[in-house]
């Protein structure tokens, strides 16, 4: 090993062991040697200026890493609210529903006697106010002609048209010539009355509570039911409010307009009143007067025609 | 032992001086780029070993004798900047350029590949100081999580960082030993 062996090498091994020896002593002791302090003392400001722009380089490459992060971030977001929004959307929808199928339990519980079949509201057959309307039952569904359409807040109207998927429903503010009016009557009087559309009232969105006997207690605010007197509506159903009281200049009797408990522009889904039982043996009755020749089934037969003679109104 | 710093051929005493100031200058800032900046940087996750890259290139380009004065005091100040505990970085880089230098000159193996090779050999020089720093620090390895985690990382990043100091350090030696 002649390598080793020559007077360079063991003098700088020497030095180097050395070194070595006096820096792991003293690091060991805890002491520092004067030769490193110096080293140190020189370094530092050095080794300052290099952290400095380490620093300023690495926070300039950082900003452009925290830029991308950003970007990846934003685009995480996005992500995000877009699927919230559907989330939202659909959590409206079931909301939607989960309020009509309160309304129709809220019915159900309100009424047990009746027979419900829940509708969608399709189509509107009025300008300016929608006086007509289109449901999505027909015939397949048991839907006859005269049937009362009503919602959790009151009294919608009848069915005065029906085919195997729809049917048509004219509501209480509906004037035509044979739109059958209401019996009513006030809740707080008793008042007896017949509650039928308006031409003029109609755009105010309001209906006519007419043959009022003379004298009658009726007050702004009474609430207006049916009265169950007729052969399309069941008795205690929410018709409306009264809202003013007048006398009519022809025949001298008490009028009072009432405003329908039922918002006719917000209507999405009805319920129609398919059957409602009567007396105490448990037996349903189908609110149909005069059904079309051509729906008479053995089954309608089966039920009690409701009403009496209507004279004209429901 | 001055004689010895720039070869056995005949010098001035000022060009002893500017080697000196010059390598060690080069050294001292190598040294601080290699803790203040490499050390906050952490490429792959630790520090590469600069001084080793510069040890080994004045060992090929002035010899072995510059080469191991200069791992010597390469290795001091390193472990006088960073080192806080066991000190063996004088006496590894020294051995390393003594005999790396030695069988360059011996085997005359001068041009890119020996170079390559050399370089080969400080990396695993570099390796085994790790590793015997590590198990003197945390006295049992996991050696596949010290592969993984410090020494291949550490390899790598002084190959790399190595190789871009290796030219202009090259440029340096080439002047200073031209000025003789």
């Amino acid at each position: 090993m002649k390598v080793f062996q020559n007077k360079f090498f063991l003098i700088c091994l020497c030095i180097a062991l050395v070194l070595c020896t006096v820096s792991t002593t003293f690091s060991l002791m805890g002491y520092r040697e004067p030769v490193r302090e110096v080293l140190g003392v020189i370094a530092t400001p050095f080794r300052w200026g290099a952290t400095v722009v380490t620093d300023a380089v690495s926070g300039f490459f950082k900003h452009f890493q925290l830029q991308g992060a950003l970007i990846d971030r934003n685009e995480q977001l996005e992500e995000e609210i877009s699927r919230l929004e559907a989330e939202k959307n659909y959590a409206e929808l079931l909301e939607e529903e989960n309020k009509r199928l309160r309304d129709y339990l809220g019915m159900k519980d309100k009424y047990p006697s009746f027979l419900l079949e829940e509708a969608m509201v399709i189509g509107s057959e009025a300008s300016d106010y929608m006086t007509v309307f289109t449901l999505n039952r027909g015939t397949a569904h048991g839907i006859s002609i005269n049937m009362p359409v009503v919602v959790k807040a009151g009294v919608v109207g009848y069915v005065i048209e029906v085919g195997l998927t729809w049917c048509k429903v004219s509501t209480i503010l509906e004037k035509s010539a044979d739109s059958k009016g209401i019996g009513a009557y006030i809740e707080n009087s008793g008042t007896m009355g017949v509650v039928i559309g308006d031409y003029t009232l109609e755009q105010q969105g309001l209906c006519k509570m007419t043959y009022i006997e003379e004298g009658a207690d009726i007050k702004v605010g009474d609430l207006v039911l049916s009265s169950g007197v007729g052969s399309v509506y069941p008795a205690d159903l929410i018709i409306g409010v009264v809202e003013e009281v007048t006398v009519d200049e022809y025949s001298r009797t008490i009028v009072a307009n009432v405003r329908p408990t039922v918002d006719f522009s917000a209507l999405h889904y009805v319920l129609i009143i398919t059957g409602y039982e009567t007396g105490d043996n448990g037996d349903y009755q189908k609110p149909v007067t005069t059904p079309p020749a051509d729906q008479t089934t053995e089954e309608e037969d089966d039920y009690v025609p409701p009403g009496v003679g209507n004279g004209g109104y429901g | 032992m001055a004689k010895y710093i720039l070869g056995r051929q005949a010098q001035t005493r000022s060009e002893i001086i500017r080697y000196c100031v010059i390598i060690g200058t080069t050294l001292f800032l190598l040294a601080i780029i290699q803790t203040s900046v490499m050390g906050r940087i952490k490429p792959f996750g630790v520090t590469p070993d600069l001084i080793i890259t510069a040890v080994l290139t004045v060992t090929l380009i002035c010899g072995y004798h510059a080469g191991s004065i200069t791992g010597i005091a390469a290795g001091f100040i390193i472990d006088a900047l960073a080192s806080t505990g066991i000190s063996l970085l004088p006496l590894i880089y020294f051995i390393m350029a003594y005999l790396i230098g030695y069988y360059v000159k011996v085997l005359n193996a001068h041009g890119y590949l020996s170079y390559l090779i050399c370089f080969a050999i400080a990396l695993g020089v570099r390796f085994l100081t790790t590793f015997a720093y590590t198990l003197l620090t945390y006295r049992e390895i996991d050696f596949s999580s010290f592969l993984l985690s410090l020494a291949l990382p550490e390899l790598l990043g002084t190959l790399l960082f190595g190789a871009l100091i290796f030219f202009p350090l090259l440029g340096i030696c080439v002047r200073l030993q031209g000025k003789r």
